[in-house]
């Protein structure tokens, strides 16, 4: 009877063969992408995006048209002198440091000591030994580490960055390499570790996927990559991130819905611009198609003045409905930011040039009427003003002033 | 030789001649040994039987889950691929999808769309996996104890234990089965066998295409190799006897061999990482049949009275309580209280001990001192028992369906709670907007099979792929929370189906709002469109 239990090593050695057997021959027959993510699972630690970074700089989308009838050159001048950083370097906040660097770049150059140049605006955001001495140690750090990632942090709070992925976006259109380094408190790292961490916990569904668009595509559209896997193991695309983008009702999204547009129109420009990788065909028409259903309510519901309502999805009914009330510097947010994605849509998307010129002139009035306190008091969105008055005469904020300024 | 017939057994009628009957008991069994059973065999089936007709055979099936799973079937059927991110959500686009009942899936759909089997067959395969479940069980306790009534009463008590679970048909309940069978073979001197070695790891390949329970088989094996180890132990209290348990070491190289078997699977060790995964997942968290088993439940409440008559019977009870037995019971117990779903192991496990333990009480109350001996096995009995198989067949919708061609209607075969009509609705109206759906998710799988590529859902019941965020929103809007009008806002919804139970304050709010309209209603379900759609 002992007999019929014994197990002869002959056995025990089969079974340890075939159990390792089985085991390796299924590790190594995973796509690495699992690999990874059952690596990560197991060791309990972070699992980092699957893309190799070989493209450094970030693209650059920029305006089509050059048309003086829209801001002449005087009138540009005027109102990018009301919008220069001149900011206080005590308890500077990050979401005004953003928008200035998207508008100026990051080697803006104002020679001028009450001015933050382009520099100073980086170094202040990627560099948190910059950034504790303005806030000082009652705030926390906006760079945190995040295992081999940087996180930045962000909220409501004004010592943070406002929106998320702003900060990435908006150092991508200023121009920021990702081989530019970043000092958080305890390590240097670079900005491929921001964007990495960035991809690395990009959700589909959170609340504001505006400028995690934008900031992916101005990187990642030079080396023609269109998905990768974030931290749920989820495959994210610009296909996906283009549909999240038009789902929601047009009210939905910051700023009255319009930096949703002006991402779509930026993902568009650059997937022409390279080779129609990032996004599917199918997905490009359909952008097309919404953009053009945009342009439609844009046409409709500008007002006589040339402004553009809040609620300028209301489209013909936008008068009716607006509310009388409404504060002047929401229509300043509606018209600077048409503005600012029409200068760089295709002329199939583009209202009649008077509407333009209409809304111009507008919002120079605006600006010139308007205290430079209250300008600094909203300077986020005069900043786009800005920038989009500089689109419409094909330029930069930054080379106009260079080549406006006396040396 | 002539047979006699007793006289008195003669009736006064002349007409019957004395020496016509012959005397069966007389007759020689010349069916083979494999053929004879006993009846006891009989009865054991009979009872079995008498569970698959009365409450299986029959039974409407649940509206839940089911359709989820024919769906994925269908969907594997028609591509003949099998999807590595979930493939009918489209707010679940791009998310890893494991599909460790992708065999299941298939099976299910392939049953429904056939015209042979169609509802009838989903329904017999349904009892016929409950009553392979709970027969497995019985029989262990049968053989273990050497009484029928109590393996009866074994397979009875798993039944009532875990009724509420059984009456969702779903592929875990081949897992339950298959964990079955397994505990039947680990309770039974089976595991000395040399066929062991080949079926047990080709039960577990099996099972792992068919479900993800596969790892409860696993535990349940380690389990009872750990407790073969610690029980020699503890009798010998020697360690040197404990680790020299021929019988334990089998158990472990059988464990390794049945963990590579799980690997031939087209996820490969991917399926053990979502095992891992599903179990946590915060979604699941708030699935209320994921709670802890609590006295509120009415299978809680079932689980403490199977825990208290254990106890009694293991009080009295003369057998000693073998250390894999009582690790499995804990082990098992805990995971109950842990999540309710968990319930489904511990109901076998503790079903089988309170029946060996109460047998052994049961002979000891009436100071029985051997068990009574098995009658004698005869094919009768199988001819008996093959009858009766038939006879319950008869008497289930397949076998109506089968034998007299008579299809169910499907309001008589599927749960009241079925969405039918609203079904019948969305299959004729072309009013549905392109765009989401927001809907109940346990109606939406068959609401999605009826009304087919045309409806997208929100969500289904398949929570651990669908996002997080997603899900959470779901949640607030099905319990009509202030900001259900930015969700649906948000998710570009502009099809809202509310369930009259169970979304009575979304209604109340979509009421209120003069952005949807009413456009179908019935005794379920009342269906709005919102006003202005968002493209």
């Amino acid at each position: 009877m002992a007999g019929r239990n014994r197990i002869s090593k002959a056995t025990v050695l089969a079974v340890q063969l075939i159990f390792a057997a089985a085991f390796t021959g299924s590790w190594l027959a995973l796509p690495p992408s699992e690999q990874n993510r059952l690596t990560a699972q197991i060791k309990r630690t972070r699992l980092r995006p699957d893309i190799e970074f070989t493209n450094r700089r970030p693209a650059v989308v920029s305006s089509l048209y050059n048309d003086a009838t829209v801001v002449s050159e005087a009138e540009l001048r005027a109102v990018l002198e009301k919008v220069v950083p001149r900011f206080s370097r005590e308890r500077l906040k990050p979401n005004y440091v953003e928008h200035a660097l998207r508008a100026w770049g990051c080697q803006a150059d104002f020679h001028s000591p009450k001015l933050i140049s382009g520099p100073q605006l980086t170094n202040f955001l990627l560099n948190s030994g910059q950034y504790v001495a303005s806030w000082g140690n009652n705030s926390l750090p906006i760079l945190q580490t995040a295992g081999n990632g940087i996180r930045i942090r962000w909220g409501g709070d004004t010592s943070a960055s406002v929106h998320h992925d702003h900060l990435l976006a908006s150092l991508a259109e200023a121009g920021v390499s990702l081989d530019r380094p970043v000092y958080t408190t305890n390590r240097e790292a670079t900005m491929e570790d921001v964007l990495s961490e960035a991809l690395r916990d990009f959700r589909l569904d959170e609340r504001e996927t505006e400028w995690s668009t934008l900031a992916f595509a101005l990187y990642l559209a030079p080396q023609r990559t269109s998905e990768w896997h974030n931290a749920q193991g989820r495959r994210i695309s610009f296909d996906l991130m283009a549909k999240r983008l038009m789902r929601a009702d047009r009210s939905r999204g910051v700023c009255l819905g319009t930096h949703r547009v002006y991402s779509l129109m930026a993902l568009l420009r650059l997937n022409k611009a390279f080779d129609s990788e990032l996004i599917s065909p199918l997905m490009d028409k359909t952008i097309f198609l919404f953009l053009q259903e945009t342009r439609d309510l844009v046409l409709a519901s500008q007002a006589s003045d040339g402004s553009w309502p809040p609620n300028w999805y209301d489209g013909k009914d936008a008068q009716v409905k607006g509310n009388p009330e409404a504060k002047l510097h929401r229509r300043v947010i509606a018209t600077g930011h048409q503005l600012e994605w029409l200068a760089i849509a295709p002329e199939s998307l583009q209202p009649p040039r008077g509407k333009i010129r209409k809304a111009a002139d507008w919002l120079i009035k605006n600006v010139n009427k308007t205290p430079q306190e209250v300008i600094d008091a909203n300077y986020t969105f005069y900043s786009h003003v800005g920038n989009a008055l500089a689109l419409w005469r094909g330029t930069t904020p930054a080379e106009f002033w260079a080549n406006e300024s006396p040396e | 030789m002539p047979v006699t017939v007793p006289e008195s057994a003669l009736s006064n009628d002349e007409d019957f001649p004395k020496e016509s009957l012959p005397d069966a008991s007389a007759l020689e069994d010349k069916t083979p040994d494999w053929f004879r059973t006993s009846p006891s065999s009989c009865l054991f089936l009979l009872g079995l039987g008498i569970i698959f007709v009365l409450f299986y055979g029959s039974a409407p099936l649940w509206h839940s889950d089911l359709w989820d799973h024919i769906n994925y079937g269908q969907r594997i059927l028609h591509t003949g691929e099998i999807p590595t991110t979930e493939p009918l959500l489209p707010l679940a686009k791009g998310m890893p999808m494991v599909q460790t009942a992708w065999g299941a899936q298939a099976g299910m759909a392939a049953v429904y769309t056939s015209p042979r089997l169609g509802l009838a067959g989903l329904q017999f395969l349904n009892g016929l996996l409950v009553v392979l479940a709970i027969g497995a069980v019985g029989w262990a306790a049968w053989r273990s104890s050497g009484s029928v009534v109590f393996g009866m009463l074994a397979y009875s008590v798993f039944l009532g234990v875990n009724w509420q679970q059984f009456l969702v048909i779903r592929p875990q309940l081949i897992g339950v089965a298959f964990f079955a069978v397994l505990l039947a073979w680990l309770t039974t001197n089976q595991k000395r066998g040399p066929a062991a070695w080949f079926l047990l790891p080709a039960m577990f390949t099996v099972w792992a295409n068919l479900h993800g329970s596969f790892a409860m088989g696993l535990t349940l094996l380690a389990i009872f190799t750990v407790g073969r180890f610690l029980d020699t132990g503890l009798r010998t209290r020697s360690l040197q006897l404990a680790l020299s348990n021929r019988v334990g070491w089998r158990l472990v190289l059988l464990l390794q061999l049945c963990s590579a078997a799980v690997l031939l699977n087209p996820n490969g060790l991917a399926v053990y990482g979502e095992v891992l995964r599903v179990g946590g997942h915060p979604n699941i968290n708030s699935m209320y049949e994921w709670d802890p088993l609590t006295l509120r439940m009415k299978q809680g409440q079932a689980a403490a009275v199977m825990a208290a008559l254990l106890l009694i019977a293991l009080r009295v009870s003369p057998r000693r309580l073998r250390t894999d037995h009582l690790l499995a019971v804990l082990a098992t117990g805990g995971l109950a209280l842990w999540s309710s779903r968990m319930i489904n192991w511990f109901a076998p496990v503790s079903a089988f001990v309170l029946a060996i333990h109460g047998a052994a009480a049961w002979r000891l109350w009436w100071r029985q001192r051997r068990r009574i001996a098995e009658p004698k096995r005869r094919g009768l009995w199988t001819i008996v028992s093959l009858g009766l198989c038939w006879i319950f067949f008869s008497f289930t919708s397949l076998g109506v369906q089968t034998m007299h061609g008579k299809t169910a209607a499907p309001r008589r075969s599927l749960s009241r709670a079925t969405p039918i009509a609203l079904g019948e609705f969305l299959t004729t109206a072309d009013a549905i907007p392109d765009g989401l759906v927001c809907a109940p998710a346990e109606w939406v799988g068959y609401l999605t099979n009826v009304r087919g590529g045309r409806f997208l859902p929100m969500v289904n019941l398949h929570v651990h792929v669908i996002p997080e965020e997603v899900w959470a929103a779901y949640l607030r809007i099905q319990n009509g929370a202030e900001d259900w009008q930015s969700q649906f806002d948000f998710y570009g919804i502009n099809y809202v189906i509310t369930s009259k139970v169970s979304n009575r304050r979304l209604i109340n709010r979509i009421e209120a709002s003069k952005d949807f309209i009413r456009t179908y209603e019935d005794a379920q379900a009342i269906v709005y469109l919102r006003k202005k759609e968002i493209r």
